[in-house]
């Protein structure tokens, strides 16, 4: 609609636009047009009048006078007719002239006119006197004028007149240009606006049309859509599945469809003449009448009403009435007869499922699934609840729940929202309204409640079946947990022969281990059970008991079980029979050691009698040489022996009985042998009621009697020494019987024991551990148990006991506890130790490994862990050879080697492989393990890792090697150097010398020259010797050898022999010698020299004699050397200070003064000292001790 | 009396030295000079036949290009004539190195280790020597 408003104004826009336009064109041009107009008008009035006047005149001047008096002239013409013509153009050229005159003149028009006028009156004078000359018709005078007059008098008239008419021309030819001028810029002009409109017209007009046309088209296409509509509405109407009529304002039916006509029974054309209400059967008029009013107010309304046909029935119809502003109404007829049935007939039901749901005794609660709400409620649940209704509308079901479980209910919707298992059973915490808990077993049913999806909860309250049924279960499990841990082999079936319950002595009697049988069938598990037993089972399931002490089972391996077993049924609560009880005992043990005993008893060499307290055999071993066991059997065992062994027997036994204590007896038996009978009382429940007799043979032995008994103190020894002890001790602890060895361990002797129990001799530490494990030994009769107990021997100390204790309470005839123990002291002391050493080994940074004598990893510690990278895990039982490096695999060998014969190998420094293929250095100590008996039967290593240890060993070395190397380049430099220094000065001398042979001795100064040259280069000579010398020293190791001090004395006076003034001196050498002198031979060349040169040099001229005396004595530890001469001396104050670098002590000196002081950096090198006496002038003499390095060369 | 001696030295300053005290001393016939070890070793090749002509005692410096001393000596020693002692060598050298002295000590054919300068008070000792 915009769009229009927009379009009506635009299009008005644009024609006011374009009418203005053309308006203002047209105006434009008519104004231009009237300007044309103007200008022509003017032109003529201007131009062409004056023209035609200005003509006229000329005319008449020309025709009307001067051809009039040329006419006359010739008398062509009559005077008067001439003076008529002459007045005639007199007169017109007069009035032309003024009309002219009268017009509007331009400047040089005017100009013109003047001159003109001038001449014209000129001309008028003369045409006067033409005129009076034809008045007076002087046809000479008039010859004259026409002549001689006229004509220069009119034509400069004529020619003004002339100029006038040209310019008249001019001007109008000017005006015509300015015209055409103008009418170029207006057309120009014009053209342009007419452009411009059509610019601006075009498109736009352009897009007018085209959106008018667009708005005529749709309104042409709205146009027929409306038809179209119209056709397929009344086709709808038509075919419409529902009965449709149309009523006009006044409820008459204007339309009515086939489905209508169908459903009242009517024709369309009936219909068509039939009111709404001609429809509506009496009863139900009033409230039509009613509705129509509220359609028409409310513009629509679903009316539910009864309709009549034309046959007179009735039909609840659904009428759907709208109003058609203006034109009446709309109505659609749908018969609700069936509807309406339905209706109420669910309205019943509703009512049944109302009552149901309200008086269900279940508990019912519906809930939204999507924001738990409750919805609706049955009575039982207001009931119990306590929540009253207005409470229950406005409840959530997490309200009625614990807190805990507030979140799993939210799960729980969830999972009913996205399930798609309408039902769910579960149990739910409920809470009343006064807080008590209930346990609900709710089964929870997803539903469309008012098109929400919601749940439909049926509850039942089964908090007291809950508790109950745990009660159940606990005494169930406490059921279960008693026949578990019955001592006895246990097992409780159903009728079906499945596993309830076992004993875990059942699962380990029967190795059946950790599985867990219970729920499988009895045959499952044990497959080879045979037809016999099973029909046990089935008698028993039908109520037999039976039992039976000894049954003797093959198993299908072959192996042989004796069982002592007993199998009841067992009742449920309602009194049938649940299943069976079956109880085993697997005695095959005791069995076999009941047969044992038995072939035993019976192929003893003793004879063996079970009596009783009416001194009645009751059992005996051996068939005696007259009657058979079978016959002793009940005899007085007494009466069996010769008359002369009677009474010794009966007194023995009789005591027996009494005291309980064992007896012994010699006693002869018949047929001349003799019997040693030892009677051993065997009590229950403290009473002695039998004894056991053992009677040996000692026939032969008696007449050896001194050999057994020796070798029966022997072998009492032994037997006393031998390790076990066997203790009896009642169901009180206390002691009853102890062997000799018992005496040992506790330093109790059995009288001592007797009154003690055996907690007594307990270290109070373990009290606590063996009274559980008597109790242990309580509840398990017959079953040997082992353990370690601690001690305290009488004297004090703690004595480790290992002990195995059986208990015999419950035994015929023992009714104690038997404990054969052992003193394990040394072994415990020796685990102590193992464990210390393990811990240590554990500990130990360093690699300790122990392995078999072949070589096989037997233990692995930490430290080897460390080092080696291998766990314990992936090397125990590998060989050893894994750690050594193929090129040292030979290595490995020659050290097993080694340790068989028992060496071990020390500190060997060699390479090992580690996990991960690095080689590292290591330093290996391997030891050989021992057994008891001294053969080794393994190896013990210990490996530090010295890879560190090596790597700065290396460096050492390398730096040690770089050093000399060094040392060893400067040696050689110096060396070089001083070898090129001396050479030439060698030569020199050599030169000086034959130089000075070959002079004549008379040349004094020469011979002085070549001397004084001579020392200069000795002088130079002797100080690169002594650089060289410090050099050496302060540099080079000590060398060690053994000195021989006569050689080196010898060498060096050689080497002093070139000094001419030896001859001179006294050389006196004195060597004290004790073993050997070891040291270093070249400083000590190096000492001598110097020394025995300064004592050469410094020799006293003035003496007679000069001596140099050089003493050594050595011993083991050093040597002492004494150069003494009677040279000059030193002064005191100089004394010291001679061993200074370069001090020359005397001006005497030719030397560097070096000497001395490499004689003492030597000495002290070489590790001693050196101290000078002098005096002055009387001599020096310098004491040297240097340590003898014997020693340390060994 | 020498018959001949054989002076091995590269310095010629050392061998007029030692040439003079020689010849001055008389202690040998004939002197022969070689300014090389290996100039000596051709020569001794030449003569090693003439058992008159070999030298009975060689004066050998140490220091020398080439061919030294030592390795002299190497050489030295499979001559027949050495190997018959009739041949003797004295080291005659500018530096009393002790492990030159040593070194020279193990050559049985070396009999003395002199320090330059020759002096003949030296060399008359040296005659005693085989």
């Amino acid at each position: 609609m915009m769009n229009e408003i927009k379009t009506h104004i635009k299009l008005y826009f644009l024609v006011f636009v374009m009418s203005s336009f053309i308006i203002g064109i047209g105006f434009f041009g008519i104004w231009e047009i009237k300007k044309t107009n103007q200008t022509i008008q003017t032109l003529y009035a201007d131009r062409l009048l004056p023209m035609d006047q200005l003509a006229d005149v000329r005319f008449y001047y020309a025709v009307g006078i001067l051809s009039t008096a040329q006419q006359v002239n010739e008398q062509q013409l009559s005077f008067s007719e001439a003076r008529k013509k002459i007045q005639q153009a007199q007169d017109s050229i007069n009035t032309n002239w003024k009309t002219y005159k009268l017009t509007s003149l331009k400047q040089e028009e005017k100009q013109l006119v003047k001159q003109t006028a001038m001449l014209m009156s000129r001309s008028d004078k003369i045409v006067e006197k033409l005129k009076l000359i034809l008045k007076e018709e002087d046809p000479h005078a008039l010859d004259n004028i026409v002549n001689n007059e006229l004509f220069p008098a009119v034509n400069p008239v004529l020619l003004k007149i002339t100029d006038l008419l040209n310019l008249q021309v001019k001007v109008g030819k000017n005006t015509s240009i300015d015209n055409l001028e103008l009418y170029g810029v207006s057309s120009k002009l014009l053209s342009l606006l007419i452009i411009i409109a059509l610019v601006f017209g075009i498109p736009f007009s352009y897009y007018l049309v085209k959106k008018i046309k667009s708005i005529v088209s749709s309104f042409n296409v709205s146009t027929e859509k409306l038809a179209t509509v119209e056709l397929n509405y009344s086709y709808l109407i038509k075919h419409a599945g529902e009965a449709i009529l149309i009523l006009n304002d006044n409820t008459l039916i204007i339309d009515s469809n086939d489905r209508a006509c169908q459903l009242l029974g009517y024709s369309h054309e009936e219909l068509l003449q039939m009111k709404i209400i001609d429809l509506i059967p009496p009863s139900e008029l009033e409230k039509q009448i009613e509705d129509i009013e509220s359609v028409r107010k409310n513009k629509g309304l679903l009316i539910y009403r009864k309709l009549k046909r034309k046959d007179g029935t009735e039909l609840d119809a659904e009428i759907n009435n709208r109003l058609m502003e203006g034109k009446g109404f709309f109505a659609i007829l749908r018969d609700i007869t069936e509807r309406k049935k339905a209706e109420l007939a669910l309205k019943e039901s509703e009512k049944k499922y109302r009552y149901l749901f309200d008086n269900n005794p279940a508990y019912i609660i519906i809930w939204d699934l999507e924001n738990l709400d409750v919805l609706e409620v049955n009575n039982a649940v207001f009931e119990k609840y306590g929540y009253g209704k207005e409470e229950w509308m406005n409840m959530s079901v997490t309200q009625i729940r614990p807190e805990e479980d507030h979140q799993k209910i939210k799960d729980f919707a969830k999972l009913m929202l996205d399930s798609d298992e309408p039902i769910q059973k579960r149990t739910w915490r409920h809470i009343k309204k006064n807080g008590q808990e209930m346990l609900m077993d709710i089964s929870s049913h997803r539903i469309d409640y008012n098109n929400r999806q919601a749940i439909l909860s049926l509850g039942r309250d089964v908090t007291e079946q809950v508790k109950v049924e745990r009660e159940l279960a606990e005494r169930e499990a406490q059921l279960n947990l008693f026949i578990e841990h019955s001592p006895a082999s246990l097992a409780m079936f159903d009728n079906e022969m499945r596993y309830i319950a076992t004993s875990r002595r059942w699962m380990s009697d029967y190795n059946l281990g950790e599985q867990n049988i219970i729920g499988k069938n009895h045959y499952e598990v044990f497959s080879d059970i045979s037809q016999d037993w099973k029909a046990i089972h089935k008698r028993c399931l039908e109520g037999a008991v039976e039992k039976k002490d000894e049954d003797l089972f093959v198993r299908s391996d072959g192996s042989i079980q004796w069982l002592k077993w007993e199998i009841h049924p067992w009742h449920k609560g309602t009194g049938e029979i649940g299943g069976i009880i079956m109880f085993t005992e697997i005695i095959t043990e005791r069995k076999l050691a009941t047969e044992r005993f038995k072939v035993q008893f019976e192929n003893a060499p003793d004879i063996i009698l079970y009596v009783n307290k009416e001194l009645k055999i009751e059992t005996i071993n051996r068939n005696s040489p007259t009657m058979t066991k079978e016959e002793l059997v009940g005899m007085d065992c007494i009466l069996i022996l010769p008359e002369e062994s009677r009474q010794i027997a009966r007194e023995a036994i009789n005591k027996c009985f009494e005291t309980g204590k064992p007896q012994e007896i010699e006693s002869a038996l018949s047929h001349n042998r003799w019997v040693r009978s030892r009677f051993v009382a065997i009590a229950n429940n403290g009473e002695v009621d039998h004894v056991i007799v053992f009677s040996t043979d000692m026939t032969e032995q008696k007449k050896a009697e001194q050999k057994v008994l020796q070798s029966e103190e022997r072998h009492r020894a032994l037997t006393d020494n031998i390790s076990d002890a066997i203790l009896l001790v009642n169901e009180n602890l206390k002691v009853e019987y102890q062997s000799l060895s018992a005496e040992r361990i506790t330093g109790y002797s059995a009288k001592e024991a007797k009154f003690k129990t055996i907690l007594d001799f307990l270290h109070p530490d373990d009290l606590e551990k063996s009274k559980v494990f008597f109790n242990e030994l309580y509840v398990s009769p017959g079953v040997p148990k082992q353990n370690q107990f601690r001690i305290i021997n009488k004297k004090g100390h703690i004595v480790w006991i290992e002990g195995t204790i059986q208990n015999l309470l419950h035994k015929e005839g023992i009714h104690a506890f038997i404990i054969n123990c052992r003193d394990v002291s040394n072994r415990k002391k020796l685990e102590e130790e193992q464990a210390l050493t393990a811990s240590i080994v554990k500990s130990s940074e360093d690699a300790i490994i122990s392995k078999t004598i072949d070589g096989h990893i037997t233990s692995w510690n930490k430290g080897a862990e460390k080092i080696l990278g291998y766990s314990p895990f992936e090397v125990i039982g590998k060989h050893i050879s894994i750690l050594v490096p193929l090129n040292l695999r030979g290595e490995e060998k020659r050290i097993l080697e080694e340790v068989r014969k028992g060496h071990s190998v020390d500190h060997y420094e060699t390479q090992r492989l580690r996990k991960d293929g690095e080689i590292i250095y290591v330093s290996l100590t391997i030891s050989p393990i021992k057994d008891v008996l001294g053969n080794v039967v393994g190896a013990s290593k210990i490996m530090r890792d010295i890879t560190e240890n090596k790597k700065v060993e290396a460096e050492l070395i390398r730096f040690n090697a770089d050093l000399k190397k060094t040392n060893a380049e400067l040696d050689r430099f110096v060396y070089s150097v001083s070898h090129d220094l001396r050479a030439p000065l060698k030569s020199m001398l050599g030169l000086i010398c034959i130089t000075k042979d070959g002079i004549d001795t008379e040349n004094v100064e020469l011979y002085e020259r070549l001397t004084m040259l001579d020392d200069s280069v000795i002088k130079l000579d002797n100080f690169i010797e002594n650089i060289l010398n410090y050099s050496k020293n302060s540099r080079m190791e000590l060398d060690r050898e053994e000195i021989n001090f006569e050689k080196l004395i010898r060498e060096i006076k050689e080497s002093h022999e070139f000094m001419d003034i030896t001859k001179e001196l006294n050389f006196q050498v004195e060597i004290n010698s004790k073993g050997k002198f070891v040291s270093d031979n070249n400083r000590l060349n190096v000492v001598l020299n110097n020394l025995v040169s300064n004592a050469i040099k410094y020799r006293d001229t003035s003496k007679e004699t000069s001596f140099v005396n050089i003493s050594i004595s050595y011993n083991n530890t050093n040597a002492t050397i004494i150069i003494e001469d009677n040279g000059i001396g030193i002064a005191n104050k100089y004394k010291q200070k001679v061993f200074d670098m370069f001090y020359r002590g005397t001006s005497l000196s030719s030397g560097s003064g070096l000497g001395l002081y490499i004689v003492k950096e030597t000495i002290e090198k070489l590790g001693g000292k050196i101290n000078v006496e002098s005096e002055l002038n009387k001599g020096t003499k310098f004491i040297i001790e240097i340590a003898n390095q014997v020693n340390i060369l060994n | 009396m020498k018959k001949h001696v054989l002076l091995i030295d590269d310095n010629d300053i050392d061998n007029y030295v030692t040439n003079h005290i020689i010849s001055r001393s008389q202690i040998a016939k004939k002197i022969t000079i070689k300014n090389s070890a290996i100039a000596a070793l051709e020569y001794l090749e030449t003569i090693k036949e003439n058992g008159e002509e070999f030298p009975e005692m060689i004066f050998l410096d140490i220091k020398m290009p080439m061919m030294d001393g030592f390795d002299f000596l190497d050489e030295l020693i499979k001559f027949p004539n050495v190997i018959d002692n009739q041949c003797s060598v004295v080291m005659l050298t500018s530096s009393g190195d002790q492990n030159d002295i040593d070194r020279a000590s193990r050559y049985a054919v070396v009999k003395r280790f002199l320090i330059k300068p020759l002096k003949k008070e030296i060399l008359v000792n040296l005659l005693t020597l085989s």
